[in-house]
């Protein structure tokens, strides 16, 4: 009996252990895995250098107005499409344009009508006849105005080739003293770089000064393309106490206003691909390692893994290093790299990402 | 004469003993390699060596395998879900298989009962195509119940249970017609009720096959149902510290059946001898 009793008591307590295990297993495993905060490799600079990031503005585009009052139909044309001259970018209520146009023709027609019996009466007022002269010249320039940037039918007609940069329609109606319809970005816009820094860092740059810009050409890869820009604008912000800085791009390259660039004092020669902070090496027996975190499906959802990879230090200085592959080996690019960690990990150790920093 | 007996008695004993050392060798080594550090398993595999009592003793393995890893609970629990269901399965559809065979007069009786034990004798891999095919056709693959339902039919049970069956007096079952009783009615109020211990060695033997199946979930069965059968053989390659652990989770729920339903199950095995 007391044997039967022993068996039952072992049977619902492995059941009760297993059930409550399996139960809190995702709450449990994430308690005891080490969180790590993972970085990104990036290309960068090691040394004095300084870097900052900025922002692409257009510095000149070709705008299009309404000419006159313009009821707007249909904006047809988008942000970023690539257009030609002659194409419709949208339609204007044609209607009243024609209604436009006609009674301006009846009032040349009239004041032309008033010329004539002028210039037939004998002894006619010569002031009278300049001044409809002047008049009917007036007109007929309103009239040519009347359907200026408009094709018969009534469409919006672009009078460059390039590319939309903004459309600035607010409801259906545009006049001639609103701000402009359309903005063209054509093979003549120029770009310039908007960037801020620290009032302590004010010294290292100044207006005429020629800076170097990273533009990312190929996000996946990493590869990025350096051109140099002047410094134009130097403005001090009293509340931040930080400087706004504007420099002009001489080149004329594929960019975008709202592109994000990197700048940089140093030249592209002296900067590195794979820059992290130091704090991602770890040394084993004299050794280099930093640790990737991939991903692998496990039981209970995606796990996320360490790997440990053998890297050679080529630059350092106080904060970041610069690491290439040991001979043989590559560094998975595109992966988090553990910058910092809760728990000591190891090769093929699961770790949790610290999501909260 | 008494020295030569005695003689005999200790060199039976001796080779006794090595049987008995062979059989339980392994249970202990699995024992004793779950209470050891990952360290001294892999240095003790990797060394070839025999190596059953721990330097040091550890629960860090049931610490990895109770809280670290869910999978390995989680394949438990799929050998469980398994399981239980084709011991319930097999157990009602026995007791009718058996109720029929030896209750009930039909044409070839004995003729078809015949086949059903030509059928227990056949190897399940022999059918394992054909039940594939037509567990595909009912998109049944890659389910539980792909395994589940091909081995609630088992012609064992049926033949386990009809012996027993048969042995039950048949004026009982007569004497529940006349008040009135019909098949199931007697099946369930005079048949069950002397079936009990047979009910429960058919359940512990139908456990311990079920739990220890290998090929049907791996043939239909996907990565995530697999259970902790097929697990072992996986962790046993690239974490020979945690299968000991999982072996012992994995026989644990065995012996606690078998020293549970021990008297039932001897009581099935007699009964059988006996007839």
């Amino acid at each position: 009996m007391k044997r039967k009793k022993i068996i039952n008591i072992i049977i619902v307590a492995f059941i009760s252990i297993l059930l409550v295990c399996t139960y809190f297993s995702e709450t449990i495993k994430n308690m005891l895995l080490p969180k790590v905060t993972v970085v990104n490799l990036k290309s960068g600079a090691i040394g004095d250098a300084f870097e900052t990031q900025g922002i692409i503005n257009y510095e000149n585009t070709h705008k299009i107005y309404a000419s006159s009052d313009w009821n707007i139909e249909e904006i047809s044309a988008k942000v970023n499409q690539n257009v030609k001259k002659g194409d419709s970018l949208g339609k204007v209520d044609n209607n009243a344009i024609t209604l436009e146009e006609r009674q301006e023709e009846i009032q040349i027609m009239k004041l032309e009508d008033e010329l004539k019996t002028l210039r037939n009466t004998p002894n006619a007022d010569k002031n009278k006849i300049k001044e409809d002269e002047y008049e009917l010249s007036t007109e007929k320039l309103k009239y040519q105005q009347i359907r200026k940037g408009l094709d018969e039918n009534g469409n919006i007609i672009s009078d460059i080739d390039g590319n939309i940069v903004s459309i600035n329609s607010q409801g259906s109606s545009a006049s001639a003293n609103s701000a402009a319809l359309f903005e063209i970005a054509d093979s003549n816009t120029k770009f310039s770089v908007s960037f801020e820094i620290d009032s302590n860092d004010s010294e290292k740059f100044s207006i005429g000064q020629n800076i170097n810009i990273l533009i990312n050409t190929d996000e996946k890869d990493n590869k990025q393309k350096q051109v140099s820009a002047t410094i134009s604008q130097k403005n001090y912000n009293s509340e931040k106490d930080t400087y706004a800085l504007s420099a002009e791009i001489g080149d004329t390259l594929d960019l975008k206003s709202g592109d994000k660039v990197t700048i940089s004092s140093v030249e592209e020669t002296k900067r590195y691909d794979n820059v992290v902070p130091k704090s991602c090496l770890s040394e084993y027996g004299g050794l280099d390692y930093i640790f990737v975190v991939k991903e692998k499906d496990g039981a209970l959802d995606t796990e996320e893994y360490v790997q440990k990879v053998q890297v050679q230090v080529t630059a350092s200085d106080d904060t970041n290093c610069a690491i290439k592959a040991f001979e043989g080996g590559s560094i998975p690019q595109n992966y988090g790299i553990v910058m910092s960690t809760s728990k000591s990990i190891e090769d093929n150790s699961e770790v949790k990402l610290d999501t909260e920093n | 004469m008494v020295k030569e007996n005695k003689v005999l008695k200790l060199a039976g004993y001796v080779v006794l003993g090595v049987f008995a050392f062979c059989a339980i060798a392994p249970i202990l080594y699995i024992i004793s390699n779950s209470f050891m550090d990952p360290g001294e398993v892999q240095d003790a595999i990797g060394k070839c060596r025999f190596h059953i009592i721990p330097d040091s003793f550890t629960l860090i393995q049931y610490y990895e395998v109770f809280l670290r890893k869910p999978e390995f609970l989680l394949r438990f629990w799929n050998s469980i879900i398994l399981t239980v269901p084709i011991i319930l399965g097999q157990i009602v559809v026995s007791l009718l298989g058996a109720y029929a065979f030896g209750k009930i007069e039909f044409p070839y009786k004995n003729k078809i009962f015949f086949m059903f034990i030509l059928l227990m004798m056949m190897p399940y891999q022999v059918t394992l195509v054909p039940v594939y095919i037509m567990l595909k056709k009912m998109n049944l693959v890659e389910t539980y119940a792909s395994v589940i339902l091909p081995n609630v039919f088992s012609t064992f049970g049926v033949f386990l249970l009809t012996q027993f069956v048969k042995s039950i007096p048949d004026e009982q079952c007569q004497a529940a017609k006349v008040d009135g009783a019909n098949h199931i009615k007697i099946l369930l109020k005079v048949i069950v009720p002397q079936c009990k211990g047979a009910i429960a060695s058919l359940a512990i033997l139908c456990f311990i096959d079920n739990w220890n199946m290998i090929e049907q979930p791996l043939i239909l069965l996907s990565d995530k149902e697999q259970p902790m059968s097929t697990f072992l053989s996986q962790i046993n390659q690239t974490s020979p510290g945690l299968a000991f652990v999982s072996g012992v989770l994995f026989i644990l729920p065995a012996i606690l059946i078998f020293l549970k339903g021990e008297k039932a199950l001897l009581e099935g095995v007699q009964h059988l001898d006996i007839k």
